[in-house]
């Protein structure tokens, strides 16, 4: 077998096309780890819809502008009157909807599709191992939902240090603002793994949208209303040693029914661990402050996340997606 | 992250073997829960060189389960198999950046244009971005998708769409193709073209290709080489060279007499063979025995006077293949054994006429059946068990 071209030479490359016989190639590889990255890149970009059509762009481009308004009204707020309109480590909380509906457009197109048209057999038939593939697309989603949490976090940074005077306000302001980015990563990390777990099932767009829409949003009116029927009650003490950052901290502790009824749902999952982490909980919290029951809150993210990645990978070794 | 660079060079394929595919007792069991243990392939040992390898066998015989094994996506329950000399179990990587493979089934985004996604699949099989996008180019072209290519492909015919999917598979430059039935869902002329292809990929190209399919008459006209599986048994591995060679018949028709003529073809040490309204007689596997039996039946037909009508050289139907011993075996001597043996061995063989007619599918959706309407009507594959049979007892 000839290492060289199989038959005529190369020819001009734009003129008479017919005659340019078949080409080995004898350029350079990319090995396995180079795939995944390009999989990966090829993933990441396709969450916000570029190198797809312009449809595909709206969502996106709509849940990153949503999200961006708030911190972009806070940068006028500071200006003009110097109150802050949101805080760092209330913003993905508050804009959960957002980020899961962003979820809901994009997991089905990055997971689903390739289960929909049968197209993973054609990965799998290449270098590519199983594992890869779901590890790769997970870390896109990832990748695609920070740019979604951090941006706003940083435009919230910079519009409000633009206004600030001095610099122990700057790095008041500085210290707050890292907590919210680290929140941000970790709503993008357990959200994308959930919503990835969850569209991985079907090859069907719509029940993947459905799929991840009426988890995170079902889950939350479900954990919501139980922590408040099991006696949770928003009430504001003031606590005067505290670093009067506009925090206030529960005195009591409450029942564990509201606590455990918390775990239900990974925003207030999310939330209850910040609380825990951090050592209070914000006024107007719809969560309990966990108290020595935070522990229960890492945990179950640790495990529930590991338990998604672990069901993903395992969803790829069937032989029946071929 | 580090990108791991493999040699420049064209990945070099072991010498020592010659074999493109080897397997040596390769079985795979389903263990379903629901539907109990089924056994796709059954202990297939085999060893094919390069060149157009045709896979046949009916639906579920194993035919995609073998495919799947040779690409490493599944594990055989036991045995070994090597692709280009790399063992499928602990070198699939290897072999998987040297084989492009085809699946049977629609495997093909409707939402892109045809040169994003083999650009996609030439980088997902390890080619660097620039690289990527002209190889897609240039294997769509050899597909024979020009202009159509920045199109969306949902709006593809499904020979385009059969074609997007050879051209993904070449993309990479590999040494060796996989088609798992490559001319599925096609109209007649949909299936020439997409052999054609096939062929000029595998002659022109110099890539070995394996072509999976139901239709033997169809794969055929285009194969080097044909392995033949049912129930994940392997029926027969041969070169079609040696099988049209060695079993060429000479169909004789006169207008009378055709009796005597078979007595006196018997009398010459002939075997004529009745089929309708004409005497097949196997030409011999060398020139010399080849000239000797165009003699006997120009002698027979001369002594006897009779009219005679018609005399070619017809080409094997591709059923006879399994009813038939008289070819070289790929691996081993197989050299033309005596009439007897090849009774004897007839009997013996597992493999029933019948099964062989399955195996070669609805006539009618076999163009070359269509193109050869004097081959048309032979089901005489019974009769000659039969007189296989006969012959065994004869001789004991």
């Amino acid at each position: 077998m000839s290492s060289d071209t199989a038959t005529a030479g190369p020819g001009s490359p734009s003129g008479v096309i017919h005659d340019i016989g078949y080409r080995t190639y004898t350029g350079e590889r990319v090995g396995r780890l180079g795939i995944v990255r390009a999989l990966y890149w090829h993933s990441f970009r396709s969450a916000w819809g570029l190198g797809r059509g312009p449809r595909a762009k709206i969502v996106p481009i709509l849940a990153l502008v949503i999200m961006c308004l708030p911190a972009v009204a806070n940068a006028f707020s500071v200006s003009r009157t110097g109150v802050h309109a949101i805080a760092y480590d209330e913003y993905m909380y508050s804009f959960q909807l957002v980020l899961v509906l962003y979820l809901a457009a994009v997991t089905p197109e990055l997971i689903s599709r390739d289960i929909r048209n049968r197209t993973l057999s054609l990965y799998f038939s290449r270098p590519l191992r199983r594992t890869d593939y779901p590890i790769a697309k997970i870390g896109a989603l990832i990748s695609a939902m920070l740019v979604l949490t951090a941006l706003p976090e940083i435009l919230l940074y910079v519009g409000t240090i633009g206004s600030l005077h001095g610099g122990s306000a700057v790095w008041h302001e500085t210290r707050a603002f890292f907590p919210g980015l680290e929140l941000a990563l970790l709503y993008s990390v357990v959200f994308s793994i959930l919503a990835a777990l969850l569209s991985c099932y079907t090859g069907r767009r719509a029940f993947a949208t459905g799929a991840v829409a009426v988890f995170f949003f079902g889950t939350w009116v479900i954990s919501s209303s139980l922590v408040r029927l099991t006696g949770y009650r928003p009430h504001f003490v003031h606590d005067g040693g505290s670093d009067g950052g506009g925090y206030f901290v529960r005195p009591t502790s409450t029942g564990s029914g509201p606590k455990i009824s918390g775990l239900l749902n990974p925003a207030n999952l999310l939330e209850g661990l910040k609380d825990w982490v951090v050592g209070r909980a914000p006024k107007n919290s719809d969560m309990p402050y966990p108290g020595s029951f935070g522990i229960v809150y890492l945990a179950v993210v640790v495990v529930l996340c590991a338990l998604a990645v672990l069901l993903l990978i395992r969803r790829y070794q069937k032989a029946s997606l071929l | 992250m580090t990108t791991a660079t493999t040699s420049t060079d064209r990945p070099a394929v072991p010498a020592a073997s010659a074999a493109v595919i080897e397997a040596s007792g390769l079985t795979k069991r389903y263990n379903g829960a629901a539907r109990g243990a089924v056994t796709a392939l059954d202990g297939l040992t085999l060893s094919v060189p390069a060149g157009v390898i045709g896979l046949v066998g009916a639906n579920g015989a194993g035919k995609s389960t073998l495919i799947k094994i040779l690409l490493g996506l599944l594990a055989p329950s036991s045995g070994s198999a090597a692709v280009l000399g790399y063992d499928v179990t602990d070198q699939a990587e290897r072999i998987r950046t040297l084989v492009g493979y085809m699946p049977e089934h629609d495997c093909l985004p409707p939402d892109v244009t045809a040169t994003e996604f083999v650009t996609h699949m030439g980088r997902m099989g390890g080619l660097p971005p620039t690289a990527a996008k002209e190889r897609a180019a240039e294997s769509l072209r050899h597909v024979g998708l020009h202009e159509e290519r920045y199109r969306l492909i949902g709006t593809y015919s499904t020979g385009m769409k059969q074609r997007v999917k050879l051209a993904q598979a070449l993309v990479g430059d590999p040494r060796l193709l996989l088609l798992d039935e490559p001319t599925n869902g096609l109209d007649p002329a949909g299936r020439e073209a997409m052999l054609d292809l096939v062929e000029r990929i595998g002659a022109e190209f110099g890539i070995s290709i394996l072509v999976a399919s139901h239709l033997l008459g169809e794969i055929e006209q285009i194969c080097d080489s044909l392995v033949a599986i049912e129930s994940g048994k392997l029926l027969r591995a041969a070169s079609m060279s040696a099988f049209t060679k060695a079993s060429a018949v000479l169909a004789v028709e006169v207008d009378e007499g055709a009796a005597e003529l078979a007595a006196a073809l018997r009398g010459a040490g002939l075997a004529p063979r009745r089929d309708g309204r004409a005497l097949l007689v196997r030409l011999g596997g060398t020139e010399e025995e080849s000239d000797q039996v165009y003699d006997a039946i120009r002698d027979a037909v001369a002594d006897l006077g009779l009219p005679l009508n018609r005399l070619e050289r017809r080409r094997h139907r591709v059923e006879e293949l399994f009813a038939d011993e008289d070819f070289d075996e790929l691996d081993g001597p197989g050299d033309g054994a005596d009439p007897a043996d090849r009774a004897t061995e007839l009997a013996t063989e597992p493999v029933t006429p019948a099964a062989a007619a399955a195996i070669s599918g609805p006539s009618t959706a076999d163009p070359a059946a269509a193109r050869e309407p004097a081959a048309a009507a032979e089901p005489a594959t019974p009769a000659e068990a039969a007189e296989a049979a006969e012959s065994e007892t004869d001789h004991e």
